[in-house]
């Protein structure tokens, strides 16, 4: 699908700036921003399979070439890069549709190697030499400058807490899906929501209930720390199809987060435990095109993590924090299929501090020609969403 | 008066079917005395002063008046009047029995005997973490059951406004000195309390100042001083005064073998005895601080600058909208709030003058019933409305496992600007449904606990606040309808609690 058809299937119908200023807020487009907390092993999601230091810095975890078809490892999916076959059913097959993107040498351009302090300038999106103001994270910029009706951008978060890239956007409703089964019954229910009809609250409350009931009972329920609370990829599978359907019928713009990625030790290789956590995300992800049908080509998911990890593997069989990670950008509509952005060769020299994968695609110019691209922002809509970033050499994403 | 007469002025306002459960006790005749009005408006006045109305708290407004009531919260000679169980549990803690550098130090005599460095890092942090959760429990018992309760919420209060995160490095062990040091000085000046919490080796730790040495400068304490703790982000400070107070804050750590080193006298020179000034690694150069010069003079001149910035316009103001949006409304008004800072400039930052500024005004009157309960204080204001004399201990991790599903865990907000205070960034479809479904656990936990015991009544409050009286004062036709409609007292607790009323004070 080319930009302009999606636009038109949008809430534009013309792609001119001075349009923008006037259109009506979106109704149908939808964008749910994915959150990989801890920073996962980009290096081992897509893999520099022609690269022989990626192999000599990787001797035990390192993910070996592979034809398509053939077992575990890495099928090749573009110039130098395999994709890891944990997503073969998955993400592989919407990226030979087009409908699948990936950009790496991409971060954050912050050397803290901090999850916490990363994470939130991740989601504050805010220029990373000034001081954070944490009462304006990107999504409650993007709601302000998509509409001043907050409800006609329906924003949503799939957390237990309002998060972060909400912050400053208002009143964004947060549904915990993860949370323990609820033991009120259904008559209990509908005598609250009696309490609360009318009142303010009335429609948080029914919004509450039906997304809890929706909510499988055996959602997985383990936390770590670096994960902020966010659930496990297994967790994501079980209410993806939920968070899907929200997505569908009720919101446009939703963030959700799904954490285990901090793997210091034995994360494996072309099997274990990232192998498994890469293919429960996957899963958990196809529920989207299942669920959304003809919206699909209307939604844009974007995978990111605060940072990558050390491409020289740890002498725990794991890897440490690294600054460069790899974006992933889905979706019915994208101009898939591709690795996206500046790329440079994979070899020691051009490592970032002999540690890491540099940072050639900065977050800013991601998540701004993203919104750009999406929504036809005017300059003065993108100054206000993004101060200071430059998103002039960008990609197509659409 | 008689029992008899309480019971025959009780059956005026109360419907002879809730009788019973308080034919015996001291609220019944309170209540007789007391006319609707005058009770629905200490229920709102103990929401906001307190973490909501108890039994025994209800009781006491009634019999004392509100002004007399009010007094004694803020008086410090007031002895706390605890249940005897609850007393002696607190006595028998661990963080009751020894100061912060013997804690300390006996928790890592204890990690010292493990065979190997991962080991004794292991055996350190469980000793840290049996502090900490004694720390927790100890502060959920006290929510519910201390009388001192205007200053058990001002803890709250100062705790979340100098934020620290539990799970920074080793900063557990110190949590539970951290707050007492914070709760000794929530009736004083906010000099103090700035000194108190900003010097404390919890705040050290957690922001970074422990790595804060001259030619290493890290601002992470100096910019939060300024932004979180005192100025606020548009007080008027620049990147320049964040870099200069860094300097003045430099060599000033915490000093983690105090207890190993003799020492002739107590005094560190700062409040808590494991914070150090350590000179070789201070800045002694002069600095200017928000255009005023400050000379290098090691500890003196950190003092200095915490008295600059205590007594700061910007501060009055920053501390002042707080504390107006913490007790009376999400939209602080203007007026209340410069008059809140006026007080806190002519009194040198006096914060109960503050406090009674807040409580006095009309904007305090005219809010009651309309705010949000903060995720804390509805869990605390149910446990309250439940509470007995005869408590149950085992629900102080109840209380803080509930908190940390509504959002708001003791020492668990990991950045520093601690948990919101406005409704907006919380009261969404995730925190509404799980309150109803703590609703529901309270209730049953209560109505089992009852069964077992039977040896005080499981209704509390709820009588009181669901009689004829009152209840038509309170509550909504609709809640009402509700509640009334129950078929059991479990769910007649159930929706009291999930009731749009009882989650605003």
């Amino acid at each position: 699908m080319k930009r302009r058809d999606l636009l038109g299937l949008g809430f534009l119908a013309a792609s001119s700036n001075v349009m923008a200023k006037v259109a009506q807020v979106p109704t149908d487009n939808k964008l749910l921003f994915v959150f990989l907390r801890g920073g996962y092993d980009s290096a081992n999601l897509l893999v520099p399979i022609d690269s022989e230091f990626y192999y000599e810095s990787r001797p035990t975890i390192g993910i070996k070439k592979i034809a398509e078809t053939d077992g575990d490892g890495a099928v090749p999916i573009a110039d130098g890069w395999g994709l890891n076959s944990a997503l073969r059913e998955t993400i592989l097959e919407w990226y030979k549709k087009g409908e699948a993107a990936f950009v790496p040498f991409a971060g954050i351009e912050e050397y803290s190697r901090s999850h916490f302090k990363t994470q939130d300038l991740l989601e504050l999106a805010q220029p990373v030499d000034r001081p954070m103001n944490y009462q304006s994270g990107l999504f409650g910029r993007l709601v302000d400058v998509l509409t001043s009706d907050r409800r006609r951008a329906r924003p949503a978060a799939f957390t237990r807490q309002p998060p972060v890239i909400f912050r400053g956007g208002g009143n964004i409703v947060n549904i915990d899906l993860n949370r323990r089964p609820s033991k009120l019954s259904e008559s209990q229910i509908s005598i609250i929501e009696k309490m609360y009809e009318g009142t303010e609250l009335g429609g948080s409350v029914g919004v509450g209930f039906e997304a809890m009931k929706a909510t499988p009972a055996d959602a997985e329920r383990e936390m770590k720390a670096a994960s902020r609370n966010a659930m496990l990829p297994s967790g994501f599978k079980g209410v993806a199809e939920t968070v899907a359907k929200l997505m569908r019928d009720q919101y446009s713009l939703g963030f959700i987060d799904v954490g285990g990625w901090d793997t210091h030790v034995r994360q494996g290789g072309s099997r274990g435990y990232l192998h498994d956590r890469f293919r429960e995300l996957g899963e958990g992800l196809s529920a989207f095109p299942k669920t959304l049908g003809d919206t699909w080509k209307k939604c844009i998911i974007l995978v990111v993590s605060e940072f990558g990890r050390t491409f020289r593997e740890n002498g725990n069989g794991g890897t440490d924090h690294g600054s460069g990670t790899t974006y992933w950008i889905l979706g019915g509509g994208v101009n898939g299929g591709k690795i996206l952005g500046q790329q440079s060769d994979v070899k020691r020299e051009n490592l970032h501090m002999d540690r890491e994968f540099k940072i050639l695609n900065s977050y800013a110019q991601f998540v701004g020609t993203v919104c750009n691209q999406m929504f036809d922002f005017s300059s003065s809509d993108m100054a206000k969403l993004l101060a200071g970033a430059n998103f002039e050499k960008s990609y197509r994403i659409i | 008066m008689s029992r008899r007469e309480v019971l025959r002025c009780l059956s005026a306002i109360v419907p002879a079917g809730y009788l019973w459960g308080y034919a015996n006790t001291a609220i019944g005749s309170v209540m007789a005395s007391a006319n609707g009005d005058s009770i629905k408006n200490a229920i709102y006045l103990l929401n906001r002063w307190c973490w909501g109305p108890s039994p025994q708290d209800l009781t006491r407004f009634l019999q004392q008046g509100q002004a007399a009531f009010l007094q004694g919260q803020f008086s410090s000679s007031t002895q706390d009047d605890l249940p005897p169980r609850v007393a002696a549990r607190i006595r028998a803690m661990k963080i009751e029995s020894a100061s912060l550098p013997e804690l300390y130090a006996a928790s890592r005599e204890a990690a010292a005997q493990s065979p190997n460095a991962e080991q004794r890092k292991k055996a350190f942090r469980a000793a840290a973490s049996t502090l900490l959760r004694e720390a927790e429990e100890r502060a959920a018992l006290r929510a519910v059951h201390s009388t001192r309760q205007l200053e058990d919420r001002l803890t709250w209060f100062w705790l979340n406004h100098f934020s620290v995160y539990r799970g920074k490095a080793n900063i557990a062990i110190f949590l539970a000195d951290y707050e007492k040091s914070i709760r000794a000085r929530v009736f004083g000046k906010f000099k103090n309390l700035l000194q108190a919490a900003v010097l404390h080796p919890a705040m050290l730790v957690y922001l970074d100042n422990n790595q804060n040495k001259v030619g290493k400068i890290n601002e992470n304490l100096a910019r939060e001083l300024m932004e979180l703790h005192t100025l606020g982000v548009d007080g008027g400070y620049s990147q320049d005064d964040v870099r200069n107070l860094a300097g003045v804050l430099t060599g000033l750590e915490v000093d983690f073998f105090y207890k190993k080193k003799n020492h002739t006298q107590s005094s560190s020179g700062f409040e808590s005895e494991m914070t150090r000034m350590v000179k070789s690694q201070h800045d002694s150069s002069e600095k200017m601080l928000l255009g005023k010069p400050v000379r290098g003079r090691g500890q003196d001149e950190v003092f200095m600058a915490l008295d600059m910035l205590a007594g700061h316009p910007s501060t009055a103001k920053h501390i002042s909208t707080k504390l107006v949006i913490f007790f009376v409304s999400d939209r602080p008004p203007a007026s209340l709030v410069e008059t809140c800072a006026h007080t806190f400039l002519s009194t040198d930052g006096d914060l109960p003058s503050v406090l009674r500024t807040i409580f006095s005004s009309q904007e305090f009157s005219e809010s009651l019933g309309r705010k949000a309960k903060l995720p804390v204080a509805f869990i605390y204001s149910a446990f309250r409305m439940l509470a007995t004399r005869d408590a149950n201990l085992a629900e102080a991790s109840v209380i803080n496992s509930y908190l940390s599903m509504l959002g708001q865990p003791l020492f668990g907000c990991m950045t520093p600007n601690g948990y919101a205070l406005t409704a907006d960034q919380w009261l969404g479809p995730g925190q509404l449904t799980q309150r109803f479904d703590v609703a529901r656990a309270i209730a049953a936990t209560k109505i089992r606990d009852n069964k077992k015991q039977r040896t005080e009544s499981v209704e509390g409050l709820s009588n009181v606040l669901l009689s004829s009286a009152i209840g038509e004062k309170i509550f909504s036709q609709a809640s009402l309808a509700a509640i009334r409609g129950s078929k059991s007292k479990e769910e007649e607790l159930i929706y009291l609690m999930a009731s749009p009323e009882f989650n605003r004070e």
